[in-house]
């Protein structure tokens, strides 16, 4: 089956919706001791959620705050990706052999990965096998959200999902244009448009992390163990206007 | 999973006896939902108007239910659109004959599973092995009850009963892990993450389940912290997801509602750390992802709760929040529920969906009515409600002696006179305390409490002579 | 409404709450026609039953009502809950549509003798107890949660000179009766009274107050049966204790 095609269905549609659409009909019976609100109508607006951690005229602090809150680190720029922390990351991963590094295929991160190959780290596209043995995973991101701290990974614009998710760091590299203020203002757009949707759209906030053992927090379980995020100002300081570009 | 669940065979009393003996559970459990219920509190405090929100969510999830089969056709209209296959499972069986056909059709013998409630309702993963596939759990809570033989006792936090120690003791018992590796959490995860790193890469189909399926786009959403959601999505060529038919949003402001409530409910969250939207199948140009996508669209039984008493139930999100605030769960834990689903959800559910189990039916029983869940749910079902509910349709099978004796007392207190005479002292002392021993009443009850005695002067005593 | 439980196992509750209740003003009435409220039965899914014995006492209230009564005055939480949440459904489910408009009207009547209390407390006297006394406010499910009276209990109890409210973990925290629970899954009753008796002990309260009978004598029964027992009183025995000399002589 070629990509383009219609998927197949299995199993008789009408059979089972049946009984759904028989009971409902007779309309429903609401709970007659905690009443239910008044069920609302396709085209009433749903209420968008409010967040007291939110400074909606400071976006970049409240991001960085975030950030830090979900336990990953929040680099806030002026230009680019600082030498400094590229210095760091090429002394941390400069003692393994082969590749070290897995770029998606956004521009941001193809540039990052170029100052890191002329640092002398083994740098290459990302793919399963190539991720899987890389010690840091860099991307971009399609949009940064302010009230929880997360980056939004869209596997269209990255060309995968392995760059974020095998190596055991990740940075990701964000222009302030695409940094939103709350996840409504980011999922409340999509589905506008048949080809809104990438396959992958994943909302990261924070690093892997797990609580199976007693309920202690533990970084690193499956996905990276560090999330390193840059937000890169371009000079336009602590206030960025609230309304950001298209997506 | 792996393990059985225990309802056929056992009472609900001898597994609640058999957890409140066990002071190690008790003290892991009361810790675990501790530090859930806390952070609950604190991630829900960071919004505005909180129940405002809770009874928007409730009013949304009306709004889907009552418009069910047409979100489900749009919702699978947009998979098919999008080159992802349907399959709508009536029954359980329907489910996992189609799941153990893909699997069959690709000659598939390594399948990774990211955790689905769904999926050890159906038994998913026997039918798996049957066939000849080998099924590994990825989610780290599910992995370590899956080496133990055990079914989950959280929603959540499948393995919370277990602590580091015990943890340990299975990976060095079951994987091979050596004795010297450290108990430290951090060592046990690491161990954990190299060993379900080769299943991942392994894997030729992934399964999953799904927390939220929007209809506008043809969408999954899977929300983990471990990214073993992501890693299963990623790197087989086949996904298959097992989806609940109720845990629809008809469009994107409704599911970021809900997201806005659900991690905060499950672990205080403002969102975990993996919300993962997979919309079809790998894109052109793209490393990664899945060739082909199945949704197996699953009934078995949620339909017949539609419209009727039982119609709230549907809009569980499977967060955990009642479980970690309700009384009883924390002195039992989720194995004394004896099914899939623990706590106040699973009493409620359990008896509507594992009908075919005479068993199931006590476990409306397993609660003391106080409510704390349905301050916690965060879409407002009204939990308490429903246990009523249950309790009376369980009493129209009840026994004889126990409709006899509801009805003896109706009889006696029904009426003034006949209550008083039933209520002296000088009635009770001569009739019911000698039985009050013998009774399995009044075994129970005395079997570490004292019991009661009637005053001697009643309050409508002293009221007649003057009060 | 008298409830069975004060009725038959704690009179002094009773008398407890009609003193403290003259003592705000009110002119106390009680209907001896009044039984139960059927709660009992209804939890364990017998709502004919239920239904029965409520109407006894549905129709006891009515008549006061019907005779100048302002208030239903209940001295428990749970009950109060019954008869006012939970009553018009217990007549929807056994069919019976007059006694749902008559449940509904008894229970916009009717209110937990705290939950009253609380918006006379200047009609009070000065409330005093001979010494300090250390307290532990247990708060029960139902008024709690269904009836959201919440902070009525600590206001009466902070009037009370003498009275030191003592703050413990889980206060809110079901005690473990729960009706049939207490006896169906006695195991768990029972783990669940001993968290709380731990809570207890950790404050060393000198009693541990309530406004329903049924949560106290689970408690103390527990208690009393470990072998370090606690001493419980409902609060209107608080308040009546504290009540000056002059209000009790009316006995």
């Amino acid at each position: 089956m070629s990509r383009g095609d219609r998927g197949t269905e299995h199993g008789d549609r009408e059979r089972f919706l049946a009984p759904a659409r028989d009971l409902l009909s007779g309309g429903i019976h609401p709970n007659p001791v905690h009443v239910p609100p008044p069920t609302p109508l396709p085209s009433d607006p749903v209420p968008e959620a409010r967040y007291l951690n939110l400074d909606p005229h400071d976006l970049v602090t409240s991001f960085a705050d975030a950030v830090a809150h979900a336990e990953a680190v929040c680099h806030v720029v002026d230009e680019d990706v600082p030498d400094k922390l590229l210095d760091r990351i090429v002394a941390e991963l400069g003692e393994r052999d082969g590749t070290s590094v897995v770029v998606s295929a956004e521009p941001e991160a193809r540039a990052v990965g170029d100052r890191l190959a002329a640092r002398g780290l083994g740098v290459a596209p990302a793919t399963p096998a190539t991720a899987a043995a890389a010690g840091l995973g860099v991307t971009s991101a399609t949009a940064a959200i302010a009230a929880t701290g997360s980056v939004v990974l869209d596997s269209r614009r990255a060309g995968g999902r392995v760059a974020s998710l095998l190596p055991s760091v990740h940075l990701c590299v964000v222009p302030v244009n695409r940094l939103f203020a709350t996840p409504a203002d980011v999922l409340r757009r999509l589905g506008s448009g048949a080809d809104a949707l990438p396959p992958s759209l994943v909302v990261v906030t924070g690093p892997s992390r797990t609580g199976d053992i007693e309920q202690l927090l533990t970084l690193g379980a499956h996905g990276p163990t560090a999330l390193h995020v840059v937000l890169v100002t371009d000079g336009r300081g602590a206030s960025p206007p609230s309304g950001p570009a298209a997506v | 999973m792996s393990g059985h669940h225990q309802l056929a065979g056992t009472t609900l009393r001898s597994r609640t006896a058999d957890a409140v003996a066990d002071g190690r559970l008790r003290t892991n459990v009361a810790r675990a939902v501790d530090r859930f219920a806390t952070h609950r509190l604190e991630g829900l405090g960071e919004l505005e108007d909180p129940d405002g929100l809770r009874s928007a969510a409730r009013a949304l999830k009306q709004q889907v239910l009552a418009d069910l089969p047409g979100l489900l056709e749009q919702f699978a209209d947009q998979v098919l659109a999008r080159g992802g296959h349907v399959c709508w499972a009536p029954t359980a069986e329907d489910a996992c004959s189609y799941v153990v056909d893909v699997v069959r059709r690709h000659g598939a013998t390594r399948v990774a599973k990211s955790k689905s409630m769904a999926t050890e309702e159906i038994d998913l993963n026997t039918a798996l092995e049957s066939a000849g596939a080998q099924v590994v759990e990825t989610d780290l809570g599910e992995w370590i009850i899956q080496l133990a033989d055990e079914t989950p006792s959280h929603i959540i936090a499948p393995a919370l009963h277990r602590d580091r120690h015990q943890i340990h003791d299975l990976f060095v018992d079951t994987v091979g892990a050596e004795p010297a590796l450290g108990t430290e959490p951090t060592e046990l995860v690491g161990f954990a993450r190299g060993r379900l790193r080769e299943v991942f890469l392994a894997a030729e189909v992934g399964i999953t389940g799904a927390n939220i399926a929007v209809a506008e786009t043809g969408s999954i959403v899977l929300v983990t912290n471990e990214g073993n959601g992501r890693l299963v999505t990623a790197l087989p060529p086949v996904h298959v997801v097992v989806l609940g038919m109720e845990r629809l949003a008809a469009d994107w402001a409704q599911a970021d509602l809900l997201l806005a409530l659900l991690a905060r409910s499950a672990t205080g969250q403002r969102l975990s750390s993996y919300t993962n939207i997979v919309t079809g199948t790998r894109g052109d140009g793209e490393v990664d992802g899945a060739n082909e996508l199945h949704v197996v669209i699953l009934d078995n039984g949620r339909s017949s709760l539609l419209a009727g008493e039982y119609h709230e139930m549907l809009a569980c999100i499977r967060c955990g929040a009642c479980l970690n605030v309700c009384p009883v769960y924390r002195q039992v834990g989720g194995h004394a529920y004896g099914w899939v689903y623990p706590g106040p959800m699973g009493s409620v559910l359990t008896p509507l969906l594992a009908h075919d189990q005479p068993e199931a039916a006590e476990l409306a029983g397993a609660s003391t009515l106080c409510g704390a869940c349905m301050d916690a749910c965060p879409v407002q079902i009204p939990l308490q409600d429903l246990l009523l509910s249950l309790r009376r349709r369980k009493a129209q099978g009840a026994g004889t002696t126990e409709r006899a004796a509801w009805g003896a007392w109706a009889a006696a207190w029904s009426d003034a006179r006949r209550y008083g005479a039933t209520t002296r002292l000088a009635t009770w002392g001569r009739m019911v305390a000698p039985l009050a021993g013998r009774l399995p009443v009044g075994r129970s009850w005395g079997a570490g409490r004292t019991v009661p005695r009637p005053a001697e002067r009643r309050f409508r005593d002293r009221w007649r002579e003057g009060l | 409404m008298i409830t069975c439980v004060v009725d038959v196992v704690a009179p002094e509750v009773g008398e407890a709450s009609v003193r403290v209740l003259r003592a705000a003003g009110c002119d106390v009435s009680c209907d001896l026609a009044q039984t139960c409220c059927g709660q009992p039965a209804w939890n364990a899914g017998f709502a004919r039953e239920a239904a029965k014995v409520a109407g006894a006492t549905l129709g006891a209230l009515e008549a006061e009502l019907d005779r100048g009564a302002e208030a239903v005055v209940v001295p428990a939480g749970s009950c109060a809950t019954m008869v006012r949440q939970f009553w018009p459904e217990l007549f929807e489910v056994v069919g019976d549509a007059d006694s749902v408009a008559r449940a509904r009207r008894v229970g916009a009547h009717t209110y937990e003798l705290s939950e009253l209390l609380a918006t006379r407390v200047d009609a009070l006297p000065p409330l005093r107890l001979d010494r300090s006394v250390r307290v532990a406010l247990h708060q029960s499910c139902h008024m709690l949660r269904e009836l959201r009276i919440v902070d009525q209990p600590a206001t009466l109890l902070e009037a009370v000179d003498g009275c030191a409210p003592a703050v413990w973990d889980g206060a809110d925290r079901c005690c473990g009766f729960g009706g049939t629970f207490s006896v169906k899954l006695p195991e768990a009753s029972v783990a669940m009274a001993d968290e709380k008796l731990r809570a207890l002990a950790v404050v060393e309260p000198d009693i541990v107050v309530g406004c329903d009978t049924s949560c106290l004598m689970h408690l103390q029964t527990r208690s009393d049966a470990t072998g370090t027992p606690i001493h419980v009183r409902h609060l209107a025995e608080v308040l009546a204790a504290a009540l000056p000399g002059d209000a009790e002589a009316g006995r």
